[in-house]
């Protein structure tokens, strides 16, 4: 599923969340801010195909640099969204692990949010999930 | 908050990049590097000098002055992780596993220099992992 696809998706949740009456606690117009920038991502995604189709290298540039600029936007709203989240449910950050495949264990301790926004955001919180999966320490081999 | 950077993990990590240096086994260090962590260990002690003053500004001075260090240690480590990562074969990318507290299962993509980076430099590289360490973050694996 693309970014843009699970963005929509994650809004669709949130909306019907709202409709429903369980997420009072989301901040006003953060969801018609998160819709307004998965059609954006939508748009962009689309005109990437296009530049790439026709070869032009320096609309694919421009699309990159809009990109860039949008997942800054989406970190910043979906990180709004999970400091509502966490005034509502309480702060406990746990410990998480990190296994690199060479066999390393780190320990993490990631955002009290994180799993409920990939239940609503699916691959679209993918970014901000490590953004707020804080390193705790490194430990070597196990 | 950013971790803290440890004087003494930074001072084992000039020290293993010296030697190796001088064996000719990191021909693709970027030139300086080593001579400017060192500039920053030094910097770090200054710090935790000044920290220790019970002068109020000095203790500022020393807040900044670790700050500033830290920062520009992390930007010496991604350096080095980016010459690691351009030299010819070393593109690969590292799978790892990211498990949440409830159990939630996640697959990362990491900088292919991760488990260099770990082995090099130890506790120091959790500084570097923290910011340049996911490449892509993927879904419920």
């Amino acid at each position: 599923m693309s970014v843009s696809a699970a963005l929509s998706a994650g809004v669709a949740r949130l909306s019907l969340g709202q409709a429903m009456g369980e997420l009072a606690w989301l901040p006003e117009g953060t969801v018609d801010e998160l819709a307004t920038l998965a059609d954006h991502w939508a748009e962009n995604e689309a005109r990437w195909s296009a530049y790439k189709a026709e070869w032009d290298a320096l609309g694919q540039t421009q699309c990159h640099q809009q990109l860039h600029d949008m997942g800054m936007e989406l970190r910043a709203l979906l990180g709004t969204v999970a400091e509502a989240y966490m005034g509502q449910m309480g702060y406990h950050r746990d410990e998480g692990t990190l296994t690199l495949s060479s066999g390393h264990a780190i320990r993490v301790d990631p955002h009290p949010a994180t799993s409920w926004l990939l239940d609503v955001f699916g691959a679209a919180a993918g970014r901000w999930v490590w953004d707020h999966a804080l390193i705790a320490g490194v430990a070597v081999r196990p | 908050m950013s971790p803290r950077i440890n004087p003494d993990d930074l001072a084992a990590a000039v020290a293993r990049l010296a030697v190796l240096s001088a064996t000719g086994a990191l021909v693709w260090l970027p030139a300086g590097v080593v001579d400017e962590l060192t500039e920053l260990h030094q910097a770090l002690g200054d710090a935790e000098q000044w920290a220790e003053s019970s002068d109020p500004i000095e203790r500022q001075r020393a807040t900044a002055r670790r700050l500033h260090t830290e920062s520009a240690v992390v930007e010496a480590l991604a350096l080095i992780a980016h010459a690691y990562q351009t030299w010819p074969g070393r593109a690969r990318r590292h799978l790892a596993t990211l498990t949440l507290p409830d159990g939630t299962s996640l697959s990362v993509v990491m900088h292919p220099a991760m488990t260099w980076m770990l082995e090099m430099f130890g506790p120091l590289a959790h500084v570097w992992l923290r910011y340049h360490g996911a490449v892509s973050t993927v879904v419920r694996s």
